[in-house]
């Protein structure tokens, strides 16, 4: 069974109007991601991608009822908008950056855990539940719904089991990127808990 | 990143953690008037370079002359020291130690490192000082204390009495290490350090602690905001390929094999070096081009694999998902133009814009063999590097 993530999920982007951001959030809505809106800290109230964009992450919880957030900002400012989405209702987070000082994801990764909130990553390619939703950088159309779940803390070789499960026809339930970092959010066994209990 | 022991100690000073009174020397003339102002008879002269393992190889010598000591920067400085932790060339010498002679009671070890598993900052003390830490952690870890440190609440008053406790220390000397304890935490976390290591701490025959010996390594993810700590960067001290790769932002470790590799990603970097060995071929190095390779730093990333001369075949496998698999082959067909690469190239791209970009490779007139998946382009390029194609 797949998890985190089907396709009721509904996620913001922080860092929304930023150039990768732009271009995978444009991915993400082919695939069928419920994309609801965004965060791009002074440029609230325009609109991007048709979508609405916020100052803050509360602003965004509060006005789209959005639970999962996918963040694109620069390394250096990480540590706060993690803590800014954790603090603000959001209880997924995928964080793609890569980069981020370990000293930063100590305190990031001891938030997050006293608020109950799912971290993803970071420096990892994201999370998708195949033909229902996905949050990160993955090339969507290699994937196949099927039986097989994948964790793994590697980008391209994760995409290297996909492809090649999928060309065997067995196809995936989700898949998850839990990133190569030091300090990573979530574990292989936390990844593997959550396949059992479902 | 790592830093040379006098920067190490520089810092340790500045954050009032108790190190030997000394100055790194750069000349032999500079080593004398440094040993006659420091007011001994007995001195310690340390080649400065970042390898471990120093003492064993003549780098670290107890003088009780000036005259020693500028026989010794004579011999040491613009020369390469060879360690176990070196290659046979060694790293250069460009600075030697001088510092005053400490009397040792005791050697202690002390340590801080980020902890994986309990994702904390971690500090380990252990009475067993001088030697290696990893024999000591292997054979006889009941002597390795350790206080995990709150990320969020910092370091609690009663771990540095804890550790002082375990290490047997009176209360002179427990007063002393709750002060190094203390700056240790403080400046691992104001400078964005990965690991120091303080072996040996010693107790002196006058009972007091000081830091002998100083390493420190810093997160290289952290260097923009930790400019002083940048400015120590000795590039001397590293490889000169795996130097210029990260200019680039390539990783590249050189390895010992015939068939170059070209890949996005270390998972996928690895996984393609493990199926080369399968179909009994050997790779002749990793090399991560990253997630935002554009054509420029894929022909950098050709320019080192093809500085190896053992290179015979070059194996490009990239996996487009921020990559763009037609920029990459751009970027190959440029790379191969401009250098007239001779040696066979297979190239699989798939992911992101492969299509497009195995029709660029497809109309060039270059020496590419195409790959349709990674089994593929691994057997290809073992037969081409074995001159089978």
């Amino acid at each position: 069974m797949s998890i985190l993530i089907d396709k009721n999920t509904k996620v913001i982007c922080q860092g929304f109007t930023g150039g990768q951001a732009t271009q995978h959030c444009i991915q993400c809505l082919d695939y069928g991601t419920q994309l609801v809106g965004g965060v791009t800290p002074g440029k609230g109230g325009q609109t991007h991608l048709d979508l609405p964009v916020f100052n803050s992450v509360k602003e965004a919880v509060d006005s789209t009822g959005a639970t999962a957030s996918l963040i694109f900002v620069p390394a250096k400012f990480c540590k706060a908008s993690i803590i800014e989405a954790a603090e603000s209702g959001i209880t997924l987070i995928v964080c793609i950056t890569e980069g981020i000082p370990t000293i930063d994801m100590l305190e990031v990764k001891a938030r997050c855990d006293d608020l109950g909130v799912r971290l993803i990553g970071p420096n990892c390619p994201g999370i998708i539940t195949p033909g229902e939703s996905k949050m990160g950088i993955m090339p969507g159309d290699i994937h196949l719904p099927g039986k097989v779940g994948i964790i793994s803390r590697s980008g391209t070789l994760t995409y290297e089991a996909v492809k090649q499960t999928s060309d065997l026809g067995f196809g995936q339930t989700s898949c998850i990127g839990i990133g190569g970092d030091p300090i990573p959010g979530t574990s292989f066994i936390d990844v593997l808990d959550l396949f059992e209990k479902r | 990143m790592n830093l040379h022991e006098y920067q190490a100690k520089q810092l340790f000073r500045e954050y009032k953690i108790s190190v030997s009174e000394g100055l790194a020397a750069e000349t032999s003339e500079e080593a004398v008037s440094i040993a006659k102002s420091l007011d001994v008879n007995k001195w310690v002269v340390k080649a400065q370079v970042h390898a471990g393992g120093r003492g064993k190889a003549g780098g670290v010598e107890v003088v009780d002359s000036v005259d020693q000591v500028k026989d010794f920067a004579e011999k040491w400085l613009g020369q390469n020291l060879v360690t176990f932790q070196t290659d046979e060339k060694g790293q250069l010498v460009s600075q030697i130690l001088i510092e005053t002679c400490t009397s040792i009671d005791k050697e202690l070890y002390l340590g801080a490192v980020i902890d994986r598993a309990s994702q904390r900052l971690v500090v380990m003390a252990s009475t067993e000082g001088g030697v290696n830490i990893e024999e000591v952690a292997e054979e006889t870890p009941e002597k390795i204390f350790k206080a995990e440190i709150d990320p969020i609440k910092g370091p609690k008053e009663s771990q540095a009495n804890d550790l002082s406790k375990s290490l047997g220390l009176n209360e002179t000397q427990c007063s002393q290490f709750r002060d190094i304890f203390n700056g240790l935490i403080k400046l691992f976390l104001e400078k964005d350090l990965s690991l120091v290591e303080v072996n040996p701490l010693v107790i002196t025959d006058s009972g007091d602690l000081i830091c002998l010996d100083a390493k420190i390594n810093v997160d290289s993810n952290a260097l923009y905001r930790q400019e002083e700590i940048e400015k120590l960067r000795d590039p001397s001290q590293e490889d000169p390929r795996e130097a210029k790769a990260a200019e680039w932002d390539l990783s590249y470790v050189a390895l010992d094999g015939n068939i170059g590799c070209m890949v996005n990603g270390a998972g996928l970097a690895m996984g393609t070096m493990d199926i080369i060995k399968l179909h009994g071929g050997e790779p002749a190095n990793f090399l991560d081009v990253g997630g935002t390779a554009d054509s420029k730093r894929v022909a950098e990333a050709f320019k080192i694999i093809l500085s190896d001369e053992n290179v015979n075949t070059v194996l490009i496998n990239i996996f487009g998902g921020i990559v763009r698999c037609d920029v990459i082959a751009d970027g190959i067909v440029e790379a191969l133009t401009v250098m007239g690469v001779s040696v066979p190239v297979v190239v699989r791209l798939e992911g992101n814009s492969a299509e497009k970009g195995l029709k660029i490779l497809d109309e060039c007139e270059l020496n590419i063999i195409p790959a349709s998946n990674l089994e593929e382009a691994a057997s290809l390029a073992v037969k081409a590097s074995k001159g089978a194609i």
